[in-house]
């Protein structure tokens, strides 16, 4: 609801929306979908055993306004990402119950491994690419979105810490 | 305004600044803040919103900065109230307001200013760590007054680079208009609040439409993208 909003505001030549749900038990298809993630914008983290808005979990940035080498896949994958990366676990990004495993956010509110696992069919991702330079920040489409999201339907994401 | 999404909407049209000053005024949730300061000596401190520091008569745009978040707790509960860990008179870097002075000083040096300010009160040396011990007694209190102490933080295991951060890090904002008057190489540049305009768009925990945060990411958006109007400053 808050993206086709968003996606009403601004042109096609400027944002584009990317989803990526488990469709089926290849974790391969994940790892695809982060590769081809080179471009700034903001990725949401949705838990699709929730209702409506309540889905969304995470709100986050990559990038800048200008110009800028930051794409949300070297934000999500890496060492400081969102995920173990296959090197780290086997069966990346699931745990050993194959379970959809986030690893940390950037937050000092420490999470047990249970509360940052989902049954993977329940999780999605989305991710909103802002196609063009010096015409709006990521930083300004994530603080609409929480901003939305939090004066509108008075949802702040389980995992964000500020909004 | 009906809702967020008008709002950036209409950021992308002209006068759109200009406009807002005028909407706010008009329910009466705005100051020129430079202004307030010279009819009264007792001025609240305490803002939640979001302020515009921008030159009188040239179209520069030296800071944009929003004062309020919503947190979540470390047990994960989310705070109700806005999080006002600093009031926007209590940083001293990049830049400052000094409001008894009715001053906005811009370019605070981390090793030039942070050297003059050891020096000056504390008479240390930060480039060659001298007298040595001082330094190390002064850093041991920082560390001890912690909460969470961490090992590798302890002044025995730090490394002389961390030291000279930690002395130009610990600054007592109160000390900065004394300091300008000794050395007023501390700044770049100090300009006084006459020619200025400072914004406040007031904006509280009890909002329907916005939070700080978002209110000022849509303006420096809008300033960015007017580039051929506005000369920003402020290089977040």
């Amino acid at each position: 609801m808050i993206i086709d909003e968003l996606v009403k505001v601004f042109n096609k030549s400027d944002i584009k929306i990317h989803n990526f749900n488990f469709k089926n038990d290849n974790p391969k298809l994940f790892w695809e979908f982060v590769k081809n993630q080179t471009f700034k914008g903001v990725y949401i983290f949705k838990d699709l055993s929730k209702d409506g808005i309540k889905q969304i979990i995470y709100v986050g940035k990559a990038g800048k306004f200008i110009k800028s080498d930051r794409t949300i896949r070297n934000r999500v994958d890496g060492v400081d990402g969102y995920f173990f990366t296959p090197n780290e676990s086997k069966n990346s990004p699931f745990n050993d119950e194959m379970n959809f495993q986030f690893k940390k956010f950037n937050s000092k509110i420490v999470y047990t491994k249970e509360e940052l696992s989902l049954k993977k069919n329940d999780f999605s991702m989305t991710t909103i690419e802002i196609k063009t330079d010096e015409t709006l920040s990521p930083s300004m489409v994530e603080s609409y979105i929480l901003n939305k999201l939090l004066k509108e339907f008075d949802h702040f994401p389980r995992f964000n810490h500020k909004i | 305004m009906k809702n967020a999404t008008q709002f950036l909407k209409n950021s992308f049209k002209g006068g759109f600044y200009f406009n807002l000053i005028e909407e706010f005024k008009k329910n009466d949730r705005y100051v020129d803040f430079a202004h307030e300061t010279k009819k009264s000596d007792n001025i609240n401190e305490k803002f939640k919103g979001v302020q515009v520091i921008r030159h009188k008569e040239k179209n520069i745009i030296y800071s944009i900065s929003s004062h309020g978040t919503f947190t979540r707790k470390l047990n994960k509960e989310t705070r109700t109230s806005f999080n006002l860990a600093w009031k926007p008179e209590q940083r001293w870097t990049p830049s400052t307001i000094l409001i008894k002075e009715r001053k906005m000083c811009r370019g605070w040096k981390s090793s030039r200013s942070g050297d003059i300010y050891n020096e000056v009160y504390r008479g240390f040396d930060v480039k060659n760590l001298t007298p040595y011990d001082e330094i190390y007694k002064f850093l041991l209190k920082i560390w001890e007054k912690k909460k969470n102490k961490k090992n590798k933080e302890h002044p025995d295991n730090t490394t002389p680079g961390t030291k000279r951060v930690q002395l130009r890090g610990n600054i007592d904002y109160k000390k900065i208009p004394e300091l300008l008057k000794i050395n007023p190489k501390i700044y770049k540049e100090v300009i006084d609040f006459d020619e200025l305009i400072i914004d406040r768009f007031n904006i509280d925990e009890s909002d329907k439409y916005f939070t700080p945060l978002f209110f000022s990411e849509v303006i420096r958006d809008y300033f960015k993208r007017n580039i051929d109007e506005f000369i920003l400053e402020d290089k977040k």
